[in-house]
C-alpha cells in the first residue's frame, strides 16, 4: 500500500515561500494585480503570520494561478478569508482537464476553506482563484503519491553458492528498493534441512556494522553442528527485512536451496620441480576441509601450446607426491584434481592451476629416449634457441652409440660420457675428469699420492706433452670451426684424444703454475693438497661442471678471491645500473622530512616511515614484474653478492630486498627452473649449488608456515647488509638472529609454540636446509661439549 | 614446616639451574640454530630434560 504526502505552503516570517508552490500574478491577460506578502491582519479572516494579499488594488475579475510542484496530487485546499464578492475556484488537472467551482458567498468577514478531491484516474496540476476584490490567501496544502510504500521491502535475488574446497555455504541477496516507508535495520535469515525452514539467525543487531550485510557465509562445521547436514542433504534458506524501531518486518523472500555435493576439498602449496633424471616431482598438501575427504587423486598436464589433456590417476588418498617420470622438456600446464565417487568427481587445486610451467630437458629419466605418455604424444615444443630434433645418435669414443637430446649435447653430456668410459678403463672408475681430480676415484688417488705428506706427485706430466696437447687442441679447433662436428667419428676421435690429456694439464695449470717450475721435464711436480677432502659424493658431474665455470667459489676449500673495495665499488655500481635497466621504478620522490620542531627520536621515526613508505611502493612495482624479470634481478645479485650492497644506491636495495621477497614465495619457486633456483640460493647464501635448489624450495616451503623464517627472509638484505663484514653470512644466520630475538621477546611464548600434531621424527631436520643443518652441525656440538667441559670445571672448582 | 621444605626445594631449584648454566646455554645454542621439526623436538626435549633435572634434585642428593 501506498503512503501519500501532504505539504502545506504557509510562507516563511520575510513572505518567501516554502515550498516550490508557484505563484502566477500576471495569469489574467498579463495584468499585473497588485498584491503583497504581509502579515497585516494578525491571524484574521484565516491567516497565520504571512499570508498572500492578492488583489490589494480591488481589480475586478482578479485571477490568481497557484501551480503545485508534485506529481500524483489527489487532494487540495487553501483558506481564503475578506471575499467581499462572489469568487470562482478553478482546479486543473494533468490531462489538461479541469473542475469549476462558483463560491457566491461572501466571506468578508472571516474565510472559506474550499477543498477539492480529484475524481479517480485524474490529479490536480494547478489551481486559479478569481476575486474582484482585495482577499487573503494562507495554508495552501495538497496532499500527493510520491511512491513510497508502506512498511518494509522484502529483499531480492537471494542465491545460494558454495566453497567447495572448505564446505562452507554462502547465501547473497540484494537489499530491498528505496520506495519503501522504512529501511532495513538487519536481515533474518532462516534455514534448515526441510522447507519452510525453521532455524533462524539475523546479520546481527540493530546498529551493528554487518547488520545491513547482504551475504552470509555458513561455514561446514556450523550447519554440521545445528543441522547434523550431510553430504546429499538439500538446504533451504530464505530472506527477510526487519526494522525493529518501527516494529515493521518484510515478507520472506521465495526460498532457495542448495544440496550438498559428494566433493572433497582441493590440494593447497601445488609445489612442482625438476628433478634431474629423476623426473617431474609433484608435492601439495590435501586439507580435506570439504564435504567428503578425498578418494583418490589425478593429476592432468598438458603442452601450453596444445588443448588435449593427459591424465595420470593415483589411487591412494593419502599421498602427497608424485613423480612422472618419462615427460619431455617443454612448457607445460598442470592441474591436481582430488577425486572422490571412484575418480568421477574431481575438484581443481586450490589457487589456479599451474601454468607455463617450464620442464627441463634433463629432467626425465635417460633410460628410455621415448616417452611412455598415452597417445598421442604431444609434439616437442619449439624451443627457444634451436630448431634440432630432440634426440640424436652419437658416436661414443669407443665405438658405441648413444642416444642424447640436443640440450644434453649442449651441456657437454657427451664429452663428460667419454670422461666416463675413459676413466672406468683406465682407473676402474666412472667419473668424469673433474671428478677424477676431486679425489673420487680411489684407484687414482693412489696412483696420484706418493706417500701420505702433503705433497703429491704426477710423474707423467711433462712439459712436452703439455706442448703436444695445445697443439691439438689448436688443430681440433680449426678442424671444429671447418666441419660438421657431431656425427663423423675421426672428430669423436680427437675429441677423446684432447679430452682426456687435457682435463688434468687444465688443471695442473690452474691449481700449480706450472709454468713457475723450473725442471718440469723429469722431476716430479708438487701440488698442496686440498685442506680437505670432497666429502659428498656427487651422484652427477654435470653439476660439478658447474661449478667449475662459475666466478664463485664452489667449495669450503676452495680460495676465494677478495676484491679489493674499489673492484666492489665497480661491481656494485655495475649492478645498479644493471638492476635499473630491468627494474623501472616510476616513484616520485618523497619530500623531504621536515624536522622543524621534531625531536630526535621523531626525526627517526619519520625517516623510518618514510623508508618504509619506499620500499613498500617498490616492492608493489616488483611485485607486478614477470618472473623473468625477478630472476634477472636474481642473477645481477648473485654476481656481486647481497653483503657488498652497502654501498648500493636506495632504490637498488629497495628493488633487491622486494625480489628477493618474490622469489622465495611458495608460487615463485614452483615456477622456477633448477637453475633459476640456483641462482636464488646463491643470493640466499647457500654456495652448495648441489642443494641450493632444494634449499630454496625448503625455505619457501617454511617461510609459509613458521613465522620466525618468513620475518628472516623478508630482513635478509638488510641484515646480510648489516654484517658485510662477517664471512659466510647466509640466510641461515638471519634466521637465528630473528629467532634468538623473537625468544628474547617471548620465552615462554617461543618455548610453547610447539605443533606436536605435526611433528615427524622420521623427518626431523628435513625441512631446514643443507645450509641450516651444516651451520647447526659446526655449532651444537662444540658448543654442548665446551658447555659440559665449563660445568664440570665448575664443579671441580667449587669442590677445591 | 612443608613451607620450609618448598621454599628450601625452589632455593636448590634456582642452586642447580645456576650450576648447569653453560650447559643450558648451550641447549639454548643449539635451539635457535635449528628450524621446523627438529627445532621442535630439541625444545621439548631441553624442557624435559629441564624438568627431569630439577625434579630429581633429591634423588641425586
Amino acid at each position: 500500500m501506498a503512503v501519500e504526502q501532504t505539504t502545506t505552503e504557509s510562507f516563511n516570517a520575510d513572505g518567501t515561500n516554502q515550498t516550490n508552490l508557484v505563484f502566477d500574478y500576471s495569469y489574467d491577460d498579463d495584468r499585473n494585480i497588485c498584491w503583497n506578502r504581509l502579515d497585516t491582519y494578525g491571524g484574521d479572516y484565516g491567516t497565520t503570520g504571512q499570508s498572500l494579499n492578492w488583489n490589494t488594488c480591488d481589480a475586478a475579475d482578479a485571477v490568481l494561478r497557484m501551480t503545485f510542484p508534485d506529481d500524483n496530487i489527489t487532494f487540495a485546499q487553501f483558506n481564503i478569508g475578506a471575499v467581499d464578492y462572489a469568487w470562482y475556484v478553478t482546479w486543473n488537472y494533468s490531462d489538461g482537464t479541469s473542475s469549476s467551482k462558483n463560491f457566491m458567498n461572501a466571506v468578508y468577514a472571516s474565510y472559506a476553506t474550499p477543498m477539492h478531491t480529484a475524481p479517480t484516474g485524474k490529479y490536480i496540476k494547478s489551481v486559479d482563484i478569481e476575486t474582484d476584490d482585495y482577499v487573503l490567501i494562507d495554508d495552501i496544502s495538497w496532499t500527493y503519491d510520491d511512491g513510497i510504500i508502506a512498511g518494509t521491502g522484502a529483499p531480492t535475488n537471494l542465491t545460494v553458492s558454495t566453497n567447495l574446497h572448505d564446505g562452507s555455504i554462502t547465501i547473497d541477496w540484494d537489499a530491498p528498493a528505496n520506495t519503501y516507508q522504512y529501511f532495513p535495520e538487519r536481515y533474518a535469515i532462516g534455514f534448515d534441512k526441510a522447507d519452510p525452514p525453521m532455524y533462524g539467525i539475523a546479520t546481527g543487531n540493530v546498529g551493528d556494522a554487518n547488520a545491513l550485510n547482504t551475504e552470509y557465509t555458513f561455514t561446514k562445521s556450523y550447519l554440521q553442528s545445528v543441522l547434523d547436514a550431510q553430504v546429499g542433504d538439500t538446504l533451504y534458506f530464505q530472506i527477510r527485512s526487519d526494522n525493529d524501531t518501527n516494529s515493521s518486518y518484510s515478507s520472506w523472500t521465495t526460498i532457495a536451496n542448495y544440496t550438498i555435493q559428494d566433493v572433497a576439498s582441493g590440494v593447497t602449496d601445488l609445489l612442482i620441480t625438476n628433478n634431474e633424471y629423476q623426473g617431474l616431482k609433484f608435492g601439495w598438501i590435501q586439507p580435506n576441509t570439504g564435504w567428503s575427504e578425498v578418494e583418490s587423486y589425478r593429476i592432468e598436464y598438458k603442452l601450453s601450446s596444445e588443448e588435449t589433456w593427459t591424465g595420470i590417476d593415483i589411487a591412494d588418498p593419502n599421498t602427497t607426491s608424485y613423480l612422472i617420470e618419462d615427460i619431455e622438456g617443454g612448457t607445460y600446464d598442470f592441474v591436481v584434481y582430488a577425486c572422490t565417487q571412484n575418480g568421477s568427481w574431481c575438484h581443481g587445486n586450490q589457487g589456479s592451476p599451474v601454468n607455463n610451467f617450464e620442464v627441463l630437458a634433463t629432467t626425465a629419466v635417460t633410460t628410455t629416449t621415448t616417452t611412455t605418455l598415452p597417445p598421442p604424444p604431444p609434439p616437442p615444443p619449439p624451443a627457444p634457441t634451436t630448431t634440432l630434433p630432440p634426440v640424436e645418435v652419437v658416436v661414443m669414443d669407443d665405438g658405441t652409440k648413444a642416444e642424447y637430446t640436443q640440450d644434453q649435447i649442449k651441456q657437454g653430456d657427451v664429452e663428460r660420457d667419454n670422461e666416463r668410459k675413459a676413466n672406468e678403463e683406465k682407473w676402474g672408475c666412472y667419473v668424469t675428469n673433474v671428478a677424477l681430480e676431486r679425489g673420487d676415484c680411489e684407484a687414482y688417488n693412489t696412483a696420484l699420492y706418493e706417500s701420505t705428506t702433503t705433497t703429491t706427485t704426477i710423474p707423467e706430466i711433462k712439459e712436452e706433452d703439455v706442448i703436444v696437447e695445445e697443439e691439438v687442441i689448436v688443430e681440433e679447433k680449426v678442424e671444429a670451426d671447418t666441419e660438421d662436428t657431431v656425427d663423423t667419428e675421426p672428430i669423436v676421435e680427437d675429441t677423446k684424444t684432447e679430452e682426456i690429456v687435457e682435463e688434468p694439464i687444465k688443471e695442473e695449470i690452474v691449481d700449480e703454475e706450472i709454468i713457475d717450475e723450473e725442471p718440469i721435464d723429469d722431476e716430479p711436480i708438487e701440488i698442496i693438497e686440498e685442506d680437505e677432502p670432497i666429502k659428498e659424493d656427487f651422484p652427477d658431474e654435470e653439476e660439478v661442471e658447474i661449478i667449475e665455470t662459475d666466478p664463485l667459489p664452489s667449495e669450503e676449500g676452495d680460495t676465494e678471491v677478495q676484491l679489493t673495495d674499489e673492484e666492489v665499488e665497480i661491481l656494485v655500481t655495475e649492478t645498479e645500473e644493471a638492476v635499473k635497466k630491468i627494474v623501472v621504478i616510476e616513484i616520485v620522490e618523497e619530500e623531504p622530512i621536515d624536522t622543524e620542531g621534531l625531536s630526535e627520536e621523531e626525526i627517526v621515526k619519520a625517516e623510518e616511515d618514510a623508508q618504509e613508505a619506499y620500499e613498500e611502493a617498490v616492492a608493489e612495482v616488483v611485485k607486478e614484474l614477470p618472473k623473468e624479470k625477478k630472476v634477472e634481478v636474481v642473477k645481477e645479485v648473485a654476481k656481486v653478492k647481497v653483503q657488498n650492497l652497502a654501498t648500493a644506491d636506495k632504490q637498488t636495495k629497495a628493488v633487491v630486498k622486494a625480489v628477493v621477497k618474490e622469489v622465495t614465495k611458495v608460487e615463485t619457486v614452483a615456477e622456477l627452473s633448477e637453475e633459476e633456483k640456483v641462482e636464488v640460493g646463491k643470493v640466499l647464501g647457500f654456495k652448495d649449488e648441489e642443494t641450493a635448489a632444494k634449499d630454496v624450495e625448503i625455505i619457501a616451503e617454511q617461510a609459509t608456515k613458521e613465522e620466525n623464517i618468513a620475518t628472516a627472509v623478508d630482513e635478509y638484505v638488510d641484515r646480510a647488509i648489516e654484517n658485510k663484514d662477517v664471512e659466510n653470512y647466509t640466510l641461515a644466520d638471519t634466521i637465528t638472529e630473528v629467532q634468538v630475538e623473537a625468544f628474547l621477546e617471548n620465552p615462554v611464548g617461543s618455548l610453547l609454540d610447539v605443533k606436536i600434531d605435526e611433528l615427524d621424527i622420521s623427518s626431523i631436520g628435513q625441512d631446514m636446509t643443507s645450509d641450516q643443518r651444516e651451520k647447526a652441525q659446526e655449532v651444537v656440538v662444540p658448543v654442548i661439549i665446551a658447555s659440559q667441559i665449563i660445568s664440570s670445571a665448575g664443579a671441580l672448582m667449587r669442590r677445591f | 614446616m612443608n613451607i620450609k621444605k618448598v621454599i628450601k626445594f625452589f632455593v636448590d631449584m634456582g642452586k642447580e639451574t645456576i650450576a648447569q648454566v653453560f650447559t643450558i646455554l648451550g641447549f639454548f645454542i643449539a635451539w635457535f640454530t635449528l628450524t621446523g621439526t627438529a627445532q621442535d623436538i630439541v625444545g621439548i626435549a631441553i624442557v624435559v630434560s629441564l624438568v627431569i633435572w630439577l625434579v630429581t634434585i633429591r634423588l641425586r642428593d
